[in-house]
């Protein structure tokens, strides 16, 4: 699967820009689910503001699967008037 | 020195103090503004005929030292979409005119030789009608400069460019920033226009100092002020986010939410969206020598503004915000962030407004006027707006005007006002407020209620809930509250989290006004300002048929996501009356 990192989690990347895609591709285990790519990335929860997973606003309990899209944006990129926004739960 | 409203009449260039009646005397910003239209305005008058009214009013708590409470309401019938209009801006000019002790201006009338401008200028216990002279045709950037050099440094300025002196339906009223910049727009629904119809070029504040602004209650209020300050520097979207990134953080947000108009609303994602978003703008700050953390003026704690500079390092504009980074970008295919921003000052100094512009130059790209992702020749075509050429003059007439005169189908508006910077299909909710709203589709119409304080849905998708017509109501109500008081709708994210700064919010308001306002009265008067707003509307000739969206979002559908929008009208209907 692939990760987009956003904010302070580009610092993650060598060689990042802010202007260009910050990715990582990261090999999916059975069971995986977002709070354990988190953890191998680093990533604490409540570092986290919003995770979107295949576009969608989700909680770090979701699965993932390879070719699944993740962007991880920090707390400090929080803005979002989110009480629009479905929150998809595993 | 008691509260005071200003009646200007242009026909007859008279001035008129007049006492505040107790009705007015508890509204303030949109709720006044919204009154005072509804009171004295034919609904079916011609927004931009002798009979149409301009009334400005600072907010409720405007002009006393509470955090990011700087802000003005202008409202009228507006021309864009025939119906009710308030847009807000912050800049110099609210807290100026509430230290003065103005309550609210109420413009009215027509001079009686078209073409000629005027400046009201005011300072303490003076209003004079002055001919505008020089500043007549100047762009915005122009004639602020020459305001504070005939008037001395730091004077408010509230103006409008040539858009709005060629009547044009998309011209806004620009309020000027600390620095003199012109970028704090009443942007929205044509109001610069209806400034133009009144002959009126600018209204320039002269007034220094804490002035005279009345409080009830200090005791109160000071409790109120902290709790709320407290609140908004702790927390994460106030305090981090919005001062470090600004709005246009969200450039990246929503295109991961697949919920980015691009192309004229054809997909959810750009692909370009990184080189225009917040990021690139916090990076320019630090290797151009531009501003984030700005506040739009003093007394703002949240500070989202900024200033973007060009490659050289000299002052281009500020500021770049979410809205205008995507409506003259990823809604333009436009990822060239210099072009994004040099559009953008283009439409501060015509005086235009950035969405409904963005939006323009969408249609008219899908028109075939000019190439998608040409931001060169968006330029280009966008300066014709300020020289009323006649390709200018319909770009600067708004996206329904464009899209009609180019054969253009997929027109982004609702009740003739272009569409922010979600997009429907995607966040559905939003959708919900953008047919419903008394103003047409805006995104500030709607988005702050607590859900959980206020103990309306509450669940992790409340839209998705059968309260969802309740739920966008209260939405609503709670903004117009918000604009009503003078306060940034931004400080809704913290209001919206911590029960204190909600709290405290409320102990502003009643230690300004001597009530006893509760979280219940909030949603009863919110809801009482937008049955009279509604109620303009219909006599406007506006029926529930206008509370939708456009057609082609409920049949095309939506990447990345590829839905349609598909909530229903029966429910679009119960929002107001459910
Ligand atoms: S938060 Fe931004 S828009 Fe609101 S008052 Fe402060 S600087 Fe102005």
């Amino acid at each position: 699967m692939i990760v987009y990192l956003y904010g302070k989690f580009r610092e993650k990347v060598p060689g990042y820009t802010v202007e260009d895609d910050c990715v990582l591709q990261v090999d999916t285990g059975p069971e995986e689910t977002i709070a354990s790519i988190m953890e191998r990335l680093k990533i604490l929860p409540g570092e986290v503001a919003h995770i979107f997973l295949n576009h969608q606003y989700s909680t770090p309990s979701r699965k993932v699967r390879a070719g699944d899209r993740l962007a991880i944006f920090p707390v400090e990129m929080a803005v979002l008037y989110r009480q629009y926004f479905a929150k998809y739960e595993e | 020195m008691g509260k005071f409203i200003l009646r200007v009449n242009m026909s007859d260039l008279s001035i008129k103090k007049e006492r505040v009646s107790e009705k007015y005397r508890v509204l303030g910003g949109r709720a006044l503004t919204s009154t005072v239209v509804a009171d004295e305005v034919n609904p079916t008058c011609h927004p931009l005929g002798p009979n149409n009214k301009l009334v400005f009013a600072p907010g409720i708590i405007t002009g006393t030292n509470a955090p990011s409470s700087g802000r003005l309401s202008v409202g009228a019938k507006s021309p864009l979409t025939g119906g009710i209009k308030e847009a807000n801006a912050g800049g110099l000019p609210a807290q100026k005119l509430a230290r003065l002790g103005i309550h609210a201006i109420i413009v009215e009338g027509e001079p009686q030789e078209k073409g000629k401008f005027y400046v009201l200028s005011l300072a303490k216990d003076t209003a004079v009608l002055e001919e505008a002279g020089e500043l007549t045709g100047k762009g915005m950037y122009e004639t602020n400069e020459l305001v504070w050099k005939k008037y001395g440094d730091g004077v408010g300025i509230i103006g409008i460019g040539p858009a709005g002196e060629m009547l044009m339906t998309n011209a806004g009223v620009s309020c000027n920033d600390p620095e003199n910049g012109p970028g704090r727009y009443a942007g929205r629904g044509g109001l610069g226009a209806v400034m133009g119809s009144k002959g009126l070029k600018a209204i320039v504040i002269e007034q220094k100092g804490p002035g005279e602004v009345q409080i009830a209650n200090p005791e109160l209020f000071k409790q109120g002020q902290q709790k709320l300050t407290q609140g908004l520097l702790s927390h994460a979207v106030t305090a981090q986010a919005l001062p470090t990134f600004g709005t246009a953080v969200l450039v990246n947000i929503l295109n991961e939410a697949g919920g980015l108009p691009t192309r004229n609303f054809s997909s959810g994602r750009f692909a370009g969206a990184g080189k225009i978003s917040g990021e690139v703008i916090n990076e320019w700050a630090k290797t151009r020598g531009g501003k984030v953390g700005h506040p739009c003026h003093p007394g703002c704690v949240i500070r989202c503004s900024n200033v973007v500079n060009k490659p050289d390092g000299s002052y281009r504009v500020a500021p770049v915000e979410y809205e205008s980074a995507w409506a003259l970008g990823a809604n333009c295919e436009i990822d060239d962030l210099d072009d994004v921003a040099e559009l953008n000052r283009i439409c501060n100094d015509v005086g235009l407004d950035t969405i409904e512009a963005g939006c323009t130059l969408g249609v008219a790209m899908e028109g075939g006027v000019i190439p998608f992702g040409d931001g060169k020749r968006a330029i280009g075509i966008l300066k014709e707006v300020g020289y009323g050429t006649p390709v200018g003059r319909i770009i600067g007439n708004g996206t329904a005007f464009t899209a009609k005169a180019f054969g253009v189908t997929r027109v982004p508006v609702v009740k003739g006002q272009a569409m922010p910077a979600y997009e429907p299909r995607a966040v559905k909710g939003i959708g919900v407020t953008y047919a419903t709203s008394t103003m047409g589709a805006d995104h500030t119409a709607g988005y702050t209620v607590a859900t959980e304080i206020l103990s309306v849905g509450g669940k992790a998708d409340p839209l998705a809930t059968a309260e969802k017509g309740a739920l966008a109501k209260a939405f609503q109500t709670s903004t117009i509250f918000i604009d009503a008081t003078g306060y940034c709708l931004f400080i809704a994210f913290a209001v919206l989290d911590l029960p204190d700064a909600l709290q405290g919010m409320m102990d502003t308001v009643n230690g300004v006004l001597g009530t006893n306002y509760t979280l219940e009265d909030m949603g009863r008067l919110g809801s009482e300002w937008l049955k009279l707003e509604r109620s303009f509307n219909e006599a406007a000739g506006f029926t529930k048929q206008d509370d939708r969206l456009p057609e082609f979002m409920y049949y095309e559908k939506l990447p990345p996501h590829n839905n349609v929008y598909d909530v229903s009208d029966e429910l679009l209907d119960s929002v107001h009356n459910g």
